[in-house]
């Protein structure tokens, strides 16, 4: 039941010293007033509270239990960030205050800057980007506006099938057309096909590395040289930084562009689908291209720069998503050198151990090792008439999020594929769990598969009608009201 | 690359020996598993950073930092596309459960209907305040979502030309042309009336030239001045582009027309003031509605009510195959993850202020802007700037106080000053050269109001 259908008239949870001046609207504003809205629910402050506490009862949360999505990096967050990121001294500071009175904030984006500096082997720093994709889009109108300068001709951006959705999304947003870039056998770029695409009309690659297969890429120093020698540039998909921390950099494999997401590596909560906050990386040659303002430090004080005359311009309406960025700088505080080398060994650790465990029963496509996350066949089973959604389904009945799903795409992943990612926050004892209740899920397939088809059982609701949804749209109590 | 038995990481539980039993399992070294780095050597001697610190050296770090902020504010006379309005205390508790705040993406509806239901009360919400037929569950903020609103134009029109008025918050417009100008998509102004409002003149003149796909008003604009929506969605409409109105301000949702009524085909703005402290500036929330004619060409995700197995109510995402994951680069947008934790929280305020609650604050809003403008022009100082044209809880004002000044003067009252506009913005007033935007909301209580006038006397 919504919140509109428990209304009752009359109710209210408002507690302010004043009521409705009628006559405000007819003295200030007679032509442009609107007649008072009538349809917002009146409910009192208790049941809201109820309301809302009920419905985060119905959500799975990292918080309530293991949620290895792969390629989301659902790991731990600290409670420390959230009380640092709730200071009355940041949340209510105004954006367009002067500067003099915001030197605590400014100088926390500009250590942080810093720090995904020395993280990355990158030269500057924008925060502003609010998200993955839009740090992507930020990051490919960076090239978009270098190549207008300086190669107009090249209007094309070569992505591998590999690639997370966002990835050509965001580079057909910035102008691009999008280029498809084959796997080779053993899950990394198809060099021949490289070799063959890279002309002189390509402004860049765009790469994550790992991939999203899990798995490093081994050519990384042969694609950098041949697509730098053919005059094009490298952008580095930070989604799975998770694995490289303090281990490797992507500006000393020679990528020009990252983007991180803060909200995956550096412990910043999900919220159910944002925000989050991307912040883009580049190398000198591109850092007047960045977007406006950028935070500096000039004569030990923190300012906000205008001044890039070749800046893309803005992104957004202000600086960035500077709560977000608060909780990934107290992460990365915190971490320090040790602790950030210590994450990436133990989440790649972690994998490996999942995938060991896991691979007698669910095959990986590539014998090697992986990195922050391992991507895992459930083909077999369709010989007892069921699907990985089935063996997805039944997961939560064991009190698991299940891994991501149906993704990859690409061969040999067309079909049944999980992408499970643990990472470092999870300790042995609930890997061991998670396992065993897949490896119980697969004896069930084969011995009870009605099992699986009807799961889950026990979720406050099960399976949910996709095409019901599609057919009827409903997407608000106004359309529930008209059916 | 050496591990020890005890773990020194609060937030890694594996123990050295748990590590080296995983290992064992793996049968693999770590140092065998990096091999694929293939001669890419590691990071020499480790990152230049300095050693993590514990939670208590955090703590003090963190507020020494944080004291070299100004005081803390009771009000804001700065407004521009950031308010300061009172949050109830319900509303940060609900929006910080953990349940909500550790949750990813909702894609499987089965163990996520505590997102999916509030995001659809979100929505059911902003169809009511926009008088709007469809709301997505968020954009990141108020710019990012009026550049997609003209993207989305420029999809069903195809017309390689935009109008933008004027009016409109300058930095709305440099993200608007930050998006657009990949595409090759001219940006063309439409100039203001000496009343601070949009011209009709220049609109239908500019509409007559060639074809546009999109125009864009701000109400109240950037001058804090209530735009005619109605009057402009009738020109727009004449020639055939699509309407899109942008709010900064959503407060102003309780009190004034947008929407159908006005002709709107898409109403985009900033939902911050619904219960969203400004956090100097983010994260805030994109609101996003539309026309159900548009149902395959707006961007970002919506909920859908649906039923489970057994026929109860249960909500999941809907209308996915405009969806980045599924269309790649044919998508509506790239947008994936969006500012759903902040939708929540607006669903909880609203629902916190009710009905009559939000009516109440708009109308308190604008009372207490009379009230401030009023008390400000009797000081002799100032003087309103468009005196004839209706506003909101912002509005523009010729001062003889410098800059400089205005803040020294403001200095020991508990307000963020008001914004200085640059000159050519407002019309010039012969003794008053200096011109401010300033902002009056439910939060400038009497007592305040007292010490800003006693100080700018």
């Amino acid at each position: 039941m919504t919140l509109f259908e428990k209304s009752v008239a009359g109710r209210s949870a408002f507690s302010f010293g004043f009521e409705e001046d009628r006559a405000v609207a007819e003295r200030y504003i007679p032509e442009f007033a609107r007649a008072a809205v009538k349809s917002l629910p009146q409910v009192a402050e208790l049941d809201l509270v109820r309301h809302f506490t009920n419905l985060a009862t119905m959500n799975y949360s990292v918080d309530t239990g293991f949620y290895p999505l792969g390629s989301c990096t659902m790991k731990y967050n600290p409670k420390i960030n959230e009380r640092m990121a709730a200071d009355p001294r940041l949340t209510a500071r105004h954006p367009l205050d002067d500067a003099a009175g915001n030197q605590g904030i400014l100088q926390m984006e500009f250590e942080l800057k810093e720090s995904l500096q020395e993280i990355t082997g990158m030269d500057d720093f924008t925060l502003q980007p609010a998200c993955g994709a839009h740090g992507e889009l930020t990051g490919m109108l960076i090239i978009h506006a270098y190549m207008r300068d300086h190669d107009a001709k090249r209007t094309k951006v070569l992505i591998p099938d590999s690639a997370h959705g966002t990835n050509p999304a965001s580079a057909s947003m910035a102008g691009f057309q999008v280029v498809t870039v084959p796997s080779n056998e053993r899950g990394g770029v198809d060099m021949d096909a490289l070799d063959k695409l890279m002309d002189d009309t390509v402004a860049a690659i765009m790469l994550t590395n790992p991939n999203t297969v899990g798995l490093f890429e081994e050519n990384i120093t042969r694609i950098a040289e041949l697509v730098h020698a053919r005059g094009g540039l490298l952008y580095y998909d930070g989604a799975n930084l998770n694995a490289l921390m303090g281990l490797i950099r992507p500006g000393d494999l020679g990528f020009d562009v990252v983007h991180l997401n803060l909200h995956k590596t550096f412990a910043t909560p999900h919220g159910g689908g944002g925000p989050g906050a991307a912040p883009v990386g580049v190398k000198k040659f591109l850092a007047d291209y960045l977007p406006i303002p950028v935070v500096v430090c000039r004569g030990g004080q923190y300012a906000l720069d205008e001044n890039r005359p070749h800046t893309i311009g803005r992104m957004s309406g202000f600086y960035g998503n500077t709560a977000v960025l608060a909780r990934a700088y107290v992460y990365i505080k915190m971490m320090g050198r040790d602790g950030l080398l210590a994450t990436s060994r133990a989440a790649v650790i972690n994998a490996n151990y999942v995938k060991a465990l896991l691979s007698p029963y669910f095959p990986p496509a590539y014998d090697r090792p992986v990195m922050h996350e391992t991507v895992l066949s459930a083909k077999g089973y369709d010989k007892y008439g069921v699907t990985l959604l089935d063996i997805a389904k039944r997961l939560m009945d064991y009190g698991y999020h299940p891994p991501t799903i149906y993704f990859p795409h690409f061969p040999p992943y067309a079909e049944e594929v999980m992408m499970v990612e643990p990472t470092e926050s999870e300790s042995k004892e609930t890997m061991d769990s998670f396992c065993d209740a897949l490896i119980k899920i697969s004896q069930e397939a084969k011995e009870n598969p009605d099992l699986l088809l009807s799961a889950p059982h026990d979720t406050v609701v099960t399976r949910v009608n996709e095409t019901y949804a599609a057919r009827h749209l409903i997407t608000s109590h106004r359309d529930k009201k008209g059916t | 690359m050496q591990s020890t038995g005890r773990n020194r990481f609060s937030f890694i539980p594996a123990t050295g020996d748990e590590q080296q039993a995983m290992l064992q399992k793996i049968g693999l070294q770590f140092d065998d598993i990096v091999k694929c780095f293939a001669g890419n050597s590691c990071v020499e001697g480790g990152l230049d950073l300095p050693d993590g610190l514990t939670e208590d050296q955090m703590v003090d770090y963190w507020d020494t930092m944080m004291s070299q902020n100004s005081g803390p504010r009771k009000a804001s006379l700065l407004g521009a596309g950031a308010y300061m309005h009172f949050i109830p205390a319900v509303v940060p508790h609900l929006a910080s459960l953990p349940g909500f705040v550790t949750a990813y993406t909702p894609y499987q509806p089965e163990i996520s209907q505590g997102t999916l239901q509030s995001l659809f009360e979100f929505q059911s919400f902003m169809v009511e305040l926009t008088d709007m037929e469809l709301a997505n569950c968020s954009m990141y903020d108020g710019a990012s979502s009026t550049a997609e609103a003209m993207l989305m134009a420029h999809r069903v029109k195809k017309a390689d030309r935009v109008l933008v008025a004027a009016t409109v918050n300058p930095d709305y417009l440099a993200t608007v042309r930050t998006y657009l100008e990949p595409h090759g998509i001219a940006v063309d102004v439409v100039k203001m009336n000496g009343d601070g409002r949009v011209s009709m003149e220049d609109l239908e003149s500019k509409l007559s030239v060639t074809a546009c796909s999109a125009v864009l008003v701000q109400s109240p604009n950037y001058l804090g001045i209530i735009e005619d929506l109605g009057a402009i969605g009738t020109i727009v409409h004449r020639h055939d582009a699509l309407f899109v109105e942008s709010f900064t301000e959503a407060m102003a949702l309780g009190l004034l027309k947008y929407g159908v009524g006005t002709g709107a085909d898409v109403v985009v703005g900033d939902g911050q003031s619904l219960g969203l402290s400004m956090s100097f500036g983010g994260p805030h929330l994109g609101v996003f509605a539309t026309l159900k004619k548009y149902n395959r060409d707006f961007p970002g995700r919506i909920v859908g009510e649906s039923i489970d197995t057994k026929g109860r109510q249960a909500f999941v995402m809907t209308l996915r195959a405009r969806e980045q994951d599924i269309r790649r680069e044919k998508a509506t947008s790239n947008i994936c993850s969006n500012h759903a934790l902040n939708a929540l929280t607006a669903a909880v305020y609203l629902g916190s202020v009710g009905e009559s609650g939000f009516r109440a604050l708009a109308c308190e809003n604008v009372a207490k802007l009379q009230k401030l403008v009023s008390g400000l022009e009797a000081t002799g100082h100032f003087t309103r700037v468009f005196k004839q044209s209706p506003v909101f809880n912002e509005a523009v004002l010729a001062s003889s106080i410098p800059p400089e000044d205005m803040r020294s003067r403001l200095a020991g009252v508990p307000v963020f000053p008001p914004l200085a506009l640059a000159r050519g913005i407002a019309p010039e007033v012969q003794g008053m050269p200096h011109t401010y935007l300033i902002c009056a909301t439910e939060m400038l209580k009497d007592s305040i109001l007292k010490q800003v006038l006693g100080a700018l006397s």
